[in-house]
């Protein structure tokens, strides 16, 4: 009688075993799917759609596939290859007689877009490094002075090894924090409470630096948005739209720097009308909001 | 009291310089004279007088009325090509010119004047009130103008009841702009007959369309009315910009120096040029006469999206009865409007829309169609239609075919306030490479906003022949010279989109944040936990071993052992019970004090008199009694409860001040 009612309770336990882990299958998923968008919105376009842009850049008809790349830019559609294409196409009319003066600048803003998206990205980062050197002699050329802008220092930091990077620091400096805690507060061997307390002297050191610095990553992030300059170069404006006979701060190393050449990447930290006000070395200043790209980001 | 005698101011030079002033003063004043004299017929010479006349300023539809524009120079070179702006409700035949030579004597100068004649026949069409001019003439190479004229035109119906004014105004008494209609009757009387409503000229006017008429009127003297259409645009609509100005006191003119209004955020075109020859419109709100004219009328192309502003126009109503004294006249602004600009909807915009916005047609021609590589075919595109013209279209680009940068030509044309017109696109594209190549279509995208909805044209452009280029012709030029690859080699078209999944930054989880600090606080929570444990456990423990408790304890012991018949334990019981209720309550180990002094330490630590004496008696008994042993009497042991009760409960009340541990615990301890 026990054991029929023993197996009775295990029996009606199992169904309540199995609930609970498919419950927390589901938690599981749902907590991955909270913490991974989809890639986009919008609905991709069919691959037969993209052939004919592709038969488009390859027949010369570069205005036509751009405007087609466009055109699902506009409507919301994010891909990383996307942008790549849309890279492949104006900086193939940059090269071609049917050019237009910003679509060097375009093709930058393209590549850098599909590497926000897609970070491991080689052959865009490289087309984009070139791309940006081919500016930079054509701007010799003209004889037309190099401008060059230090990043300023938070940006440079968090840029060290990125902002993933510093959070997991942060949380490796957590775990070793609560670990040296425990070998220090309940461990009774002289030597382990020694090593718990250093432990948990580096774990806060961690903790702090990889939090404080995820932390800035997070609020350049959230509060700038990258744009690429698409105008052959964008005249540094102050805030009530005056050109700037110089730009501000010591890192613009050129004695003409009041302008930012095609292609550059700036951070847009406010708009306000049609000037946008960016971050430009370790300083500030306005540009015209037309001159710019903003570029689209991953999870943005 | 002293008389005032009156200032005089007194040169206090030397005599010589006073004498020199006296023949310098008139000399001055007379070589000025001379040179005025001898200048003016200089001044003179570089002006040409012109004045334009009508035959009569008031005519019916349908009949014809003579201008005549006299032109007279006198620099001896007679003026030419005179020219005549009509509105567009007249028929215009003329001119015919004739030369004039007029000769005066003006004190000792005589001056000779050579000029011309213009006159034109006008046969009016329309009704309303119109200005006629300004009439130019070409004289010493620049063009010269003559004030307009303004001319009332009635209806046909209207023309027997007319007054016959076929007579010629007056010459030096041109176009008044206090009198539109060209009465001959005194200036000053027109408005008054006006108001009164005695005057068949102010009827005549044609009536104001209500929709125009603001209710309530802003002012009563005069305002300006702005309209603007429509409310609600999107980006490239054009919005049109009216403005009226209404005057109860007279006819106005518009002063000089009026503020235009503002609009920043609009490409401009003006629709009206010149106020004065817009029609005059009447009407009568609680008894009085008023009069409105369209002063301004303006295109504007909104150039980007939001809630945009357009300025106040600041204007100024010249005429007798507003503001004679000043040159500004009566002021008078328009309210500032704001207009709701949206971009054209994203929904079914097509590829390469460029922001166009009208309604557009779009041909094109080809020629010639057959050429040789290396040579260059004309592409002439014609757009067509309202709004504001496309700036480019769509090409249609290929390998082989270069289409060069197209020269414009436009020509604008307003229908009502419709601007639009024709813009002509000719390309210069050249083919480099042989073979039938079809150019494919020419094309524009445009949102219709009566449709509320996206349209292209396309034109198709057929097919050219491009023979291969003769064997001694150059090959043509590579496009670009450049050592290397081109940046666009480097890179291949990705034809496929791989699924994506864009991951959040692990920063903008909330539950990172709290994580990094959860493990740690964990740990100091357990670690606190434990502690408190701990000390509950310590604290726990110390009343368990506490005097208080103890004394409790044993005289519970004495009451249980006064039930049972243990006559001893109840003594020990009662005796321990006092020790540890005085230990708690002084912190004295009466235990080791005689019984004689042992009354007056417990009253020097604190015990009223009576507990110090009630805990000495009470011990003294317990003493007597176990030295007693068996024969002590039962009674006499259990009577001591009670009073030993009194007396330690009290006692236990008090906050301790001794250890507040048991001799035994601390023996334990130790």
């Amino acid at each position: 009688m026990n054991q029929r009612a023993r197996s009775e309770r295990q029996s009606s336990r199992a169904p309540l075993a199995r609930r609970f882990s498919l419950g927390g299958v589901v938690l599981l998923a749902g907590v991955a799917l909270a913490v991974s968008a989809p890639a986009a919105a919008q609905e991709a376009p069919a691959p037969t759609e993209l052939a004919a842009v592709q038969t488009a850049v390859e027949r010369g008809a570069f205005s036509e596939a751009i405007d087609q790349l466009e055109h699902w830019s506009d409507q919301g559609l994010v891909h990383a290859n996307l942008s790549f294409d849309r890279g492949v196409a104006y900086l193939a009319r940059a090269e071609s007689s049917a050019r237009k003066p910003a679509d060097l600048g375009q093709a930058a803003a393209a590549f850098e877009e599909a590497l926000a998206l897609q970070p491991d990205d080689e052959e865009a980062r490289v087309v984009l490094q070139r791309i940006r050197e081919a500016i930079s002699e054509r701007r010799a050329k003209a004889q037309d002075g190099g401008v060059v802008a230090r990043p300023r220092l938070l940006r440079a930091l968090t840029g060290l090894i990125g902002e993933g990077a510093w959070a997991a620091t942060a949380l490796l400096g957590s775990l070793l924090l609560a670990l040296g805690l425990c070998a220090r507060l309940f461990l009774r061997s002289h030597e382990t409470r020694l090593g718990g307390s250093i432990a948990a002297v580096a774990g806060g050191c961690l903790l702090l630096l990889g939090g404080s610095m995820a932390a800035a990553g997070r609020h350049l992030r959230h509060d700038f948005v990258p744009a690429v300059v698409i105008v052959e170069e964008a005249r540094l404006l102050d805030a009530e739209g005056r050109p700037m006979t110089a730009a501000r701060g010591p890192s613009a190393l050129d004695a003409a720097g009041d302008r930012v050449p095609e292609g550059s990447l700036v951070h847009i930290a406010q708009e306000r009308g049609a000037l946008a006000k960016i971050e430009w070395g370790d300083g500030e200043a306005w540009l015209n909001a037309a001159q710019l790209r903003r570029i689209v980001r991953g999870g943005s | 009291m002293r008389a005032r005698l009156p200032q005089v101011v007194v040169w206090a030079g030397p005599p010589c310089a006073r004498a020199w002033l006296c023949w310098l003063l008139p000399a001055c004043l007379l070589s000025a004279l001379l040179v005025l004299s001898v200048s003016r017929p200089a001044l003179a010479q570089a002006q040409v007088e012109l004045s334009l006349q009508v035959s009569s300023p008031e005519v019916a539809v349908g009949e014809t009325l003579d201008v005549q524009l006299d032109a007279m120079s006198t620099d001896g070179e007679a003026p030419t090509h005179p020219e005549l702006v009509v509105p567009g409700s007249f028929e215009l035949r003329g001119p015919s010119i004739g030369t004039r030579q007029q000769v005066s004597i003006t004190g000792f100068r005589m001056v000779r004047q050579s000029g011309i004649s213009a006159t034109w026949q006008l046969t009016a069409t329309r009704a309303g009130v119109y200005s006629i001019g300004p009439a130019s003439v070409l004289a010493g190479g620049r063009r010269q103008q003559a004030k307009a004229v303004q001319i009332r035109v009635v209806p046909e119906s209207q023309r027997s009841q007319r007054p016959q004014r076929r007579g010629r105004r007056t010459p030096g008494s041109p176009f008044d702009p206090f009198d539109p209609f060209g009465n001959d009757d005194a200036i000053d009387d027109l408005f008054d007959r006006l108001r009164g409503g005695g005057s068949t000229g102010f009827d005549r006017l044609p009536e104001a369309p209500a929709e125009l008429i603001p209710e309530p009127l802003p002012d009563s003297l005069a305002f300006l009315d702005a309209r603007l259409t429509p409310q609600n645009a999107v980006v490239g609509q054009q919005l049109t910009l009216t403005i009226y100005a209404h005057g109860s006191q007279s006819v106005f003119q518009e002063a000089p120096g009026s503020h235009e209004p503002s609009h920043a955020d609009f490409l401009a075109l003006r629709l009206v040029e010149d106020p004065s020859r817009q029609p005059v419109h009447q009407y009568t709100r609680d008894g009085q006469r008023w009069i409105m004219v369209k002063v301004r009328e303006i295109a504007l192309f909104p150039l980007r999206a939001g809630r945009l502003e357009i300025g106040p126009l600041e204007f100024g109503f010249l005429g007798r009865r507003y503001s004679s004294r000043s040159a500004q006249g009566l002021r008078r602004s328009s309210p500032a409007l704001s207009v709701s600009v949206a971009e054209p909807p994203a929904q079914g915009r097509p590829p390469g829309y460029a922001g166009d916005v009208g309604n557009f047609q779009l041909s094109a021609l080809v020629e010639p169609r057959k050429i040789s590589a290396g040579g260059s075919i004309a592409v002439t595109a014609r757009v067509e239609g309202t709004g504001r013209l496309p700036g480019a279209l769509k090409l249609p680009e290929q390998a082989g075919v270069e289409w060069l940068e197209p020269t414009l030509r436009d020509e604008a044309t307003t229908n009502g306030t419709s601007v639009g017109g024709t813009r002509t696109f000719n390309y210069v594209v050249r083919m480099t490479r042989p073979g039938t190549i079809d150019l494919g279509r020419l094309g524009i995208s445009f949102y219709q906003p009566e449709a509320q909805r996206y349209r292209s044209r396309s034109v198709e452009l057929g097919q050219v022949t491009v023979e291969a280029a003769p064997a001694g012709a150059q090959p043509a030029a590579p496009e670009t010279a450049q050592s290397g690859p081109r940046l666009s080699e480097l890179v291949k078209f990705r034809g496929q989109l791989e699924p994506q999944r864009l991951s959040r930054p692990l920063t903008d989880h909330a539950g990172f944040w709290w994580s990094l600090g959860g493990a740690p606080a964990c740990v100091l929570l357990a670690a606190g936990l434990r502690s408190a444990r701990r000390r509950l456990r310590a604290r726990s423990e110390q009343r368990e071993q506490s005097q208080a408790t103890h004394a409790r304890r044993a005289l519970a012991g004495a009451q249980e052992a006064a039930r049972r018949g243990e006559l001893d334990q109840v003594l020990s019981g009662v005796e321990r019970a006092i020790y540890l209720a005085i230990e708690w309550s002084t912190g004295l180990r009466a235990r080791a004090l005689l019984r004689s002094e042992l009354e007056a330490r417990l009253q020097a630590e604190g015990l009223s008199g009576e507990q110090a004496a009630a805990a000495t008696q009470l011990l003294g008994q317990c003493a007597e009694l176990r030295r007693a042993g068996s024969a002590a009497e039962p009674s006499r042991v259990r009577a001591l409860l009670k009073p030993a009760e009194a007396l330690i409960t009290p006692l236990l009340k008090q906050p301790a001040r001794g250890a507040g541990t048991s001799p035994d615990l601390d023996e334990a301890r130790a």
